[in-house]
This record gives structure tokens, C-alpha cells and sequence, in this order.
């Protein structure tokens, strides 16, 4: 390994982006007396560009301070060069500046449970750090804190924890937000994760007719299996075959857990589709997403 | 006082939402077929007569008329420490007979137990307006660990006491069924909403 001839100091600096920032470059007296220079001989560069002098202090023989301002780039090489011999340039030694902002309290925490599934939590970020910057959603109840779920770096505002929801006990729940230059913590928030799940949507979704009444159909569906700790609504649609906008059965009309409905005032010997969604009955949680549509076509009318 | 009193609540459950809470999870415990009835499967104990040997529960759980007697408080301890009973043995049952392999009506019912007693302990803080923290929850008394006997006593015992545990939790759900609906309520349960 070549051995520098002198060093920048700091060595990994971050700095508050539009703050300024001095950074000292110190040589070696081998280097000094091998090459007949001293601190005075020092240039220095930002991205291969060279640093006016005035932004130059020799601080003593060995040692040359040069100072940025308003720093507002996110990236920057800085650079420390001599004019060996008084004439050729040759590099000393070089830093990468990270330049960016502490990170901002994270806002709208938000967390879903998909039925089935564990439970996922999102937030906003804040401002763009420019700054390699981790986020940590921490949980707890209040008897036990559960392990901390590292957002991934490719997915910076959510994270899934490694837990089962525990329903009927109110997790408290907030997400911290570290980089070089500062942390912050978002509001917390409590709750029940049953009153933040998804549903899986009913399934087997079947339409059947009735020769008695041409103007009904009736829907069977199987209910997903949440149905054995909360009690369900409903939203059903409906449309002819060709139409484009789906009608809606009144939503107070489905309020309860079910697993058939009878659709009236149909049109005689007309095919029709529908669809069916649930969530918890009390409006608490996210609607499932739609079912598989299912089709029927609804009995002649008597002559 | 009441500021630093309050300072020292870990819980911020109201009690309303505690007291349904703890009725819904009462309510899905004492469902046989969330543990009792696949551990029967799993055990080979499936046949009528040794499901009928099952179905005597382990007594050593309180009943539901000495779980009524008792304070508020006192309920909600013995409660406590019974459950943290049934953890200890659930976690021997898992390794006796079940090798350690992860089963998951075992682990779902563990981390309801736990979720209980989490809200168990909100409940006594409330009870107690935080000012004093409620001890540590204790294990209790009702059932100590038993060497494990020959594996098929072992399993008979295991599921005797799992039919006792949902029954206890059935007992559990009434008594809180009858609290009222307010956090002022007398010490002991509310006689307004008893059975009749």
C-alpha cells in the first residue's frame, strides 16, 4: 500500500446541508521534506473543482484548513492536492462529504392487518434526508414490547413486524427515524388490531334463480374466516351483463354477517353479475377487496 | 399526586374498551375447538370413550361461583395467576408430547393467554388508579407441574386439563359479563347483570 502523504480531516464527514463546513488537511513530514513543500503548497478541490485560495487558511507548516459555505450539494468529493516541487500536482488524500438534513418527525402512522396475514404499518417520511437514514416501527403492549421492525432500505415507510396479531389487546405502536445528523420519533398510537384488519373477501360467490319469481336471484357465498371473531357487513353490486356502472344493494341491508342475499326487482330473463365485499360490522378496519364476480340470468316471466 | 399517579399508568385502554375486550377474548377461549378438540386429534385420543375421559376437566381450576366471590381485584389476580398456570403447562405439553415442534393452536392460545393477562394487568391499573402497580402478575396455585407420567396418562391428563382450562375461561366470561359498565362499580361484581 502506498502511504499517503496526509490526511483530511474529518474522514467521513455529514454535514446540515446549507451550513458550512471546514475541513483541515494535515501532511506528513516524510512527505514534506520528499517533496520540499509545507501547508502553503496545499490546493484543495470540491468535485474536481479547485477551491478558490480565500477559502484557504495554513493553519502552520503542516496543516491547510479550507472552508465551504451554504453547502446545498447532496454529494461531494473534497480533495487535497500539493504542487510538488512548486509545480506538479499530486493528490494527498480525499473525502466524500454527505450533505443532507436530520430526519422530520414521521407522520400518519397507519397500520393494517390482512386477515391471515401480519400486521403491516406506513408513515410519512418528511422531508427527502439525503442521508442514508433507517426508520424503526416499534410496538409494544403494556406488559411486553415486542422486536423492533427495521424498514428495509427499499422500502423505507412501511414495515411488516415478525408477530401474529394478538386481537382484543391494544398495541401501542410508533415509528423512529435515525440518520447521522439527528433522530425522530413519531406521535404513538393505540389500538386494537381487530379494529385494523382487512378481511379476505367472500368466496364462492354463486347466483341461482327462482322459477317462482322471475324478478329474483339469490347469492350464496362462503364468508372468509374472520367471521369467527368479528361480525361482518357487506357491500354488494350488481349490474346487467352489458352495463357498465354496477348498482349497489343498500348498504343497510347487509349490516349483519350472512352468507346469502336475494337481489329484487331484476329483470325478467336477463343476465346479470355481481360481486360482494365485507368488512368489520362495526366500520371499524378496511374493506376487503371485491370477490370473483358471479353471473346468473334471472327466470322467463310467466305468459 | 394524581398527576404523579397517573405519571406512572402503563396503560391508556379505557375501561369500557378493556371490559369488551376481555369479554371477546373470554368469549374465543372457551372455544374447545380453537385447542381441546385439536390436541385430541393430534394426541389420538379421538374415539368416544377417550374423548368422554376428556371431557372430565381437570378441577384444578377455581370454580365459577368461588371466581364470583371475590373482589374485583381479587377476580382479576386469581385470574391472572391461574393463566400463567396454563402457560407453564402448556409450554410442558408442547415439549412432552409434541417434541417442541410448533403447533400452532398452541401458540395461538399461548399468545392469547398472554394478551389476557397483559389486559388483566391494564384493568387492575385501572381499578387501582395507577397508584399502586399492580404486583407482578404471580403464577398461582392451581395446578403444579407433574413429572410426565407414562406418555399416555400424560396426553389423557393434558386434555383433561386443556377441556378444564376452556371452562375455566367460560366461567371467566361470565363473571366479567356480569361487571357493570362502569369503572365505579361496587367491590364485588355487579349483582345488577348476574344470571338470573
Amino acid at each position: 500500500l502506498v502511504e499517503t502523504c496526509g490526511v483530511i480531516n474529518p474522514e467521513s464527514p455529514v454535514i446540515l446541508s446549507g451550513s458550512n463546513f471546514t475541513a483541515l488537511c494535515v501532511l506528513k513530514e516524510k512527505c514534506m521534506s520528499t517533496y520540499e513543500v509545507n501547508a502553503s503548497h496545499i490546493v484543495w478541490k470540491a468535485n474536481r473543482v479547485l477551491i478558490p485560495e480565500e477559502q484557504y487558511t495554513v493553519i502552520n507548516a503542516t496543516t491547510s484548513s479550507v472552508t465551504l459555505t451554504n453547502i446545498s450539494l447532496s454529494n461531494v468529493q473534497l480533495i487535497c492536492n500539493i504542487l510538488a516541487f512548486g509545480q506538479i500536482e499530486m493528490n494527498i488524500y480525499g473525502v466524500r462529504m454527505r450533505v443532507g438534513f436530520p430526519p422530520e418527525k414521521p407522520k400518519n402512522l397507519n397500520c393494517i392487518v390482512n386477515e391471515g396475514k401480519k400486521m403491516k404499518c406506513q408513515w410519512d417520511p418528511g422531508r427527502e434526508t439525503q442521508l442514508e437514514t433507517n426508520f424503526t416501527l416499534k410496538s409494544e403492549w403494556a406488559t411486553e414490547k415486542f422486536p423492533d421492525c427495521k424498514a428495509k432500505p427499499d422500502t423505507p415507510t412501511s414495515c411488516t413486524v415478525a408477530y401474529s396479531p394478538v386481537y382484543f389487546v391494544n398495541v401501542e405502536v410508533w415509528v423512529e427515524a435515525q440518520n447521522a445528523l439527528g433522530k425522530a420519533v413519531s406521535n404513538h398510537i393505540n389500538f386494537d388490531p381487530i379494529d385494523r384488519v382487512k378481511p379476505n373477501p367472500p368466496y364462492n360467490l354463486s347466483v341461482s334463480n327462482s322459477e317462482e319469481l322471475s324478478s329474483i336471484l339469490k347469492l350464496t357465498w362462503i364468508n372468509p374466516r374472520i367471521t369467527n371473531v368479528i361480525s361482518l357487513k357487506y357491500n354488494i353490486h350488481y349490474k346487467a351483463k352489458d352495463a357498465s356502472a354496477w348498482s349497489q344493494i343498500p348498504p343497510e341491508d347487509t349490516t349483519a354477517t350472512r352468507t346469502s342475499f336475494t337481489v329484487q326487482d331484476l329483470k325478467p330473463f336477463t343476465e346479470y353479475v355481481f360481486r360482494i365485499r365485507c368488512m368489520k360490522e362495526d366500520g371499524k378496519g378496511f374493506w376487503s377487496d371485491w370477490s370473483e364476480d358471479a353471473s346468473g340470468t334471472t327466470y322467463e316471466a310467466r305468459p | 399526586a394524581a398527576e404523579a399517579a397517573a405519571a406512572t399508568c402503563r396503560c391508556s385502554t379505557s375501561y369500557g374498551q378493556l371490559l369488551g375486550q376481555l369479554r371477546s377474548q373470554a368469549d374465543l377461549m372457551k372455544d374447545t375447538s380453537r385447542l381441546l378438540d385439536p390436541f385430541i386429534r393430534s394426541q389420538g385420543l379421538d374415539t368416544p370413550v377417550l374423548r368422554g375421559s376428556c371431557k372430565e376437566c381437570s378441577r384444578a381450576f377455581p370454580s365459577e361461583d368461588a371466581l364470583r366471590r371475590l373482589s374485583r381485584q381479587g377476580f382479576l389476580r386469581t385470574v391472572s395467576a391461574t393463566l400463567n398456570d396454563v402457560l407453564q403447562r402448556l409450554a410442558a405439553l408442547q415439549q412432552h408430547l409434541l417434541k417442541g415442534k410448533n403447533v400452532p393452536e398452541m401458540q395461538v392460545a399461548t399468545r392469547n393467554i398472554q394478551g389476557v393477562r397483559n389486559n388483566i394487568y391494564c384493568m387492575l391499573e385501572l381499578l387501582t388508579n395507577c397508584s399502586e402497580t399492580p404486583e407482578p402478575l404471580l403464577p398461582g396455585t392451581a395446578a403444579t407441574l407433574t413429572p410426565p407420567t407414562p406418555s399416555f396418562w400424560f396426553r389423557l391428563e393434558g386434555c383433561q386439563f386443556l377441556c378444564g382450562y376452556h371452562s375455566f375461561m367460560g366461567s371467566v366470561g361470565q363473571v366479567f359479563g356480569e361487571w357493570g359498565d362502569s369503572l365505579s362499580g361496587n367491590r364485588t361484581h355487579s349483582p345488577r347483570r348476574r344470571a338470573l
